[in-house]
């Protein structure tokens, strides 16, 4: 494993270009080169490689691992046109333009940005009419790669269109060498061919040529009679002396519409145009350049990578084999060029992160840049919501499970006394029973008094001049009839009186509810009184 | 389709965990509801059967006071049943009143068996009511009511009637010419206030 040191920054390079994917891991120490401890080539196609390759080199631990990516979508957007600068703050000027110039529908769904096409520096909002690079991608091919990546554990901090960076390096490889002439940066597509003319006054951008790589298999085909378009493209791997000895066949058709672009630039501008380099080619495919400069009557582009690094910055690992000129593209992504930096550094989100690069990134669809703290929340909050049901589950199961057990205590303490409580039940019928005919017996013959404590307590009640005549019970209650021996003032009073205790009588009182004198009747001889008392039971006997 | 199904692998292959955290949580959320519905209804099983057996404990308890109970009700019902009447046998009824005026030394001046109501079906007893009349001093005729209340007989007074009847003249003869002798109602002392009791009584008698 590479990466197992802790106090270094490791990234990855990686360009998906239409040819290859390329991917190199980069150690960036605080200060000195960035140095390139491994790099990869894979096809286009061949996801699993990369990712085998990643997780050989990278920690696999590690969620994600940064990148500066580059790639080459066929639909991008990159040419120079005359706009009215100072319209650019206006937000519709740039997408409006590009739709009516380049018959671009969907505008709102692409991400453009106007570059100086001398020194790839953004034009500023101001001033008149002025050439500029336009350059444009829509948001489908960016999410096409980033998406890409993300399924790679990939996070891009930078996503770039690589031709610009290439550009740049280009304008900067010639200004080194103090070459006057342009260059043509020839990009061969599968149906198409572009070429951007690197000269004095910067990029220019004549329009694409009608034949790609498809014309070269084409011609192949005939040439090496060949009818499987998988046989000839293999035939095109292998660059052998025959294959060599018939390539300027092979080009002829892009080389043919190609010339008089270059003828017509040289003519217009007056400037030579010197040599002529093909982005992109593989090495199985690097046989192509040679042929087509000559087709177009230029030179091939002689690019020394291993001489070029150290001047921006790059370094290759010990042990490391030098990479081929088909590398420009993808470290002119990492180049420390020279010139002019942006006065003000650009936030990550910003699209223009200096001359020459443009973040083409859709930060939106990124996971969050706070990604350790996100992540971690994340599989904290998930986690926790795991555990925490897990919890719960648990003690509900040891709960059930208790329930269970003292479900099974009391069926059993029930089955064991089954037949005592059978036998109590039977016990307490038959006590109901017996008891209903105890009620019904004294139902028959209860009684509110017993009749001797009743005539005790007339008896006990009566005053000293009182003579009971008659006492006659039934079943409301008893009345007490007799005489009292007395004055008839004192006669009232003393009845009075004696109504009144057999009212407060503790005996009596519980049998009456009330008691009343019902009749009153003097004597002769004025010296006693006949009366009755009425005493009411406090219930009706029945 | 296939579009999605690599984006959801996508998704997974970058957030394993949580993924896997995310999926087992709902599944035991899911369990979770589950387990407690049946708990719910295991409870409520629970706690009928629980109710069921401490009633069962608890009136295990009161084994021994029903079967006292129940003792003392049986005793109480023998011994009714024992002193029930039968309405057919006058002489043996007017007999238990006899050896209350001879218990008590009063004379009874009339005794009659009156005819009873026929009870309800359900019903284990019926009442066979008596009149009697008798006349006596103050505490004859308490000693008499006195028996009659402490008797083995139940029965329940419906009506009764204590009227003055003058005072006692002479001491009347007993058998052989001796004067209260046993067995024979003792004469009340001259000048003593006489007591008539009218009583009419219903006895517990067998259906």
């Amino acid at each position: 494993m590479i990466f197992n040191q802790r106090n270094t920054r490791h990234s990855l390079l990686i360009e998906v270009n239409p040819y290859q994917i390329l991917a190199a891991a980069l150690d960036r120490p605080d200060s000195g080169p960035v140095v390139i401890e491994a790099a990869a080539e894979f096809d286009s196609h061949d996801d699993a490689g990369l990712r085998q390759w990643l997780d050989q080199n990278f920690d696999k631990a590690k969620s994600w691992v940064p990148c500066i990516g580059g790639f080459a979508p066929p639909e991008a957007l990159l040419r120079r046109e005359s706009i009215q600068a100072r319209r650019l703050s206006e937000a519709d000027y740039l997408p409006d333009l590009i739709k009516e110039q380049f018959k671009i529908e969907q505008s709102a769904n692409w991400k453009f940005a106007a570059l100086s096409p001398l020194e790839g520096t953004q034009v500023a909002a101001e001033g008149m009419a002025r050439p500029a690079l336009l350059c444009g991608v829509s948001h489908s091919d960016v999410h096409q790669v980033q998406q890409r990546l993300l399924d790679h554990r990939l996070l891009p901090s930078r996503l770039e269109l690589s031709l610009l960076p290439l550009i740049g390096t280009l304008a900067d490889f010639k200004a080194r060498h103090n070459d006057k002439r342009a260059t043509v940066v020839v990009v061969i597509e599968q149906e198409h061919t572009t070429a951007y003319i690197l000269g004095k006054e910067g990029v220019s951008t004549p329009g694409p040529v009608r034949h790609g790589f498809a014309s070269i298999v084409q011609a192949a085909s005939k040439e090496f009679e060949l009818k499987d378009a998988a046989e000839v493209r293999d035939r095109l791997q292998h660059a052998d002396d025959e294959l060599l000895l018939r390539a300027s066949k092979f080009v002829r058709a892009i080389g043919r519409d190609l010339k008089p672009l270059v003828d017509s630039y040289e003519m217009t501008t007056g400037q030579p145009v010197g040599e002529i380099y093909c982005a992109y080619l593989p090495p199985a495919l690097s046989w192509i350049a040679e042929p087509l400069a000559q087709v177009v009557g230029r030179a091939a582009l002689a690019f020394d990578c291993a001489a070029w690094m150290p001047m921006v910055n790059l370094q290759l690992a010990d042990g490391q084999p030098a990479l081929g000129r088909h590398w420009l593209s993808a470290l002119s992504l990492i180049a420390d060029l020279p010139g002019a930096k942006p006065a003000k550094a650009p936030k990550d989100t910003d699209t223009y992160q200096g001359p020459w690069h443009l973040d083409c990134r859709l930060t939106g669809n990124l996971p969050s840049s706070d990604l350790v703290r996100s992540r971690f929340m994340a599989n904290a909050v998930a986690g926790t919501m795991a555990v925490g049901a897990l919890m719960i589950v648990s003690w509900q199961l040891y709960i059930d499970n208790s329930l269970r057990t003292e479900i099974s205590y009391w069926n059993q303490r029930i089955k064991d006394n089954q037949q005592q409580a059978a036998d109590l039940k039977a016990l307490t019928r038959t006590l109901e029973e017996q008891t209903a005919r105890l009620d019904q017996a004294y139902g028959l013959v209860s009684s509110p008094y017993r009749l001797t404590e009743l005539l005790m307590a007339y008896g006990r009640t009566r005053p000293e001049r009182m003579s009971i005549q008659s006492i006659n019970g039934f079943a409301g209650g008893v009345v007490l009839r007799g005489t009292l021996h007395a004055p008839s003032e004192l006669a009232t009073q003393q009845l009075r009186a004696y109504v009144e205790t057999l009212r407060r009588d503790k005996e009596l009182g519980l049998v009456f509810g009330t008691v009343a004198l019902t009749s009153l009747e003097r004597t002769e001889d004025d010296n006693s009184l006949h009366f009755e008392v009425a005493c009411k039971f406090k219930e009706a006997q029945p | 389709m296939n579009a999605l199904l690599h984006a959801v692998l996508g998704t997974c292959r970058r957030y394993p965990f949580v993924i896997a955290a995310s999926a087992l949580a709902i599944l035991l959320w899911v369990a979770n509801y589950f387990i407690w519905r049946r708990h719910q209804e295991t409870s409520a099983g629970y706690q009928t059967l629980q109710r069921s057996g401490e009633d069962m404990l608890q009136s295990l308890t009161n084994h021994g006071r029903i079967t006292a109970e129940l003792a003392t009700v049986k005793e109480a019902l023998a011994y009714i049943d024992n002193n029930l009447v039968r309405e057919g046998d006058l002489p043996e009824n007017n007999g238990y009143f006899y050896q209350l005026e001879t218990a008590s030394r009063i004379r009874l001046q009339a005794l009659n068996q009156l005819s009873s109501m026929p009870p309800p079906p359900e019903q284990s007893y019926k009442t066979v009511p008596f009149t009697l009349r008798t006349t006596g001093s103050y505490r004859q005729i308490l000693r008499f009511l006195r028996e009659l209340e402490t008797g083995p007989r139940q029965f329940r007074i419906q009506n009764f009637a204590l009227t003055q009847a003058g005072t006692a003249n002479e001491p009347a003869a007993g058998p052989g010419g001796q004067p209260g002798g046993p067995g024979a109602a003792a004469a009340p002392a001259p000048g003593t206030s006489l007591i008539t009791l009218d009583l009419t009584l219903e006895m517990l008698a067998h259906p």
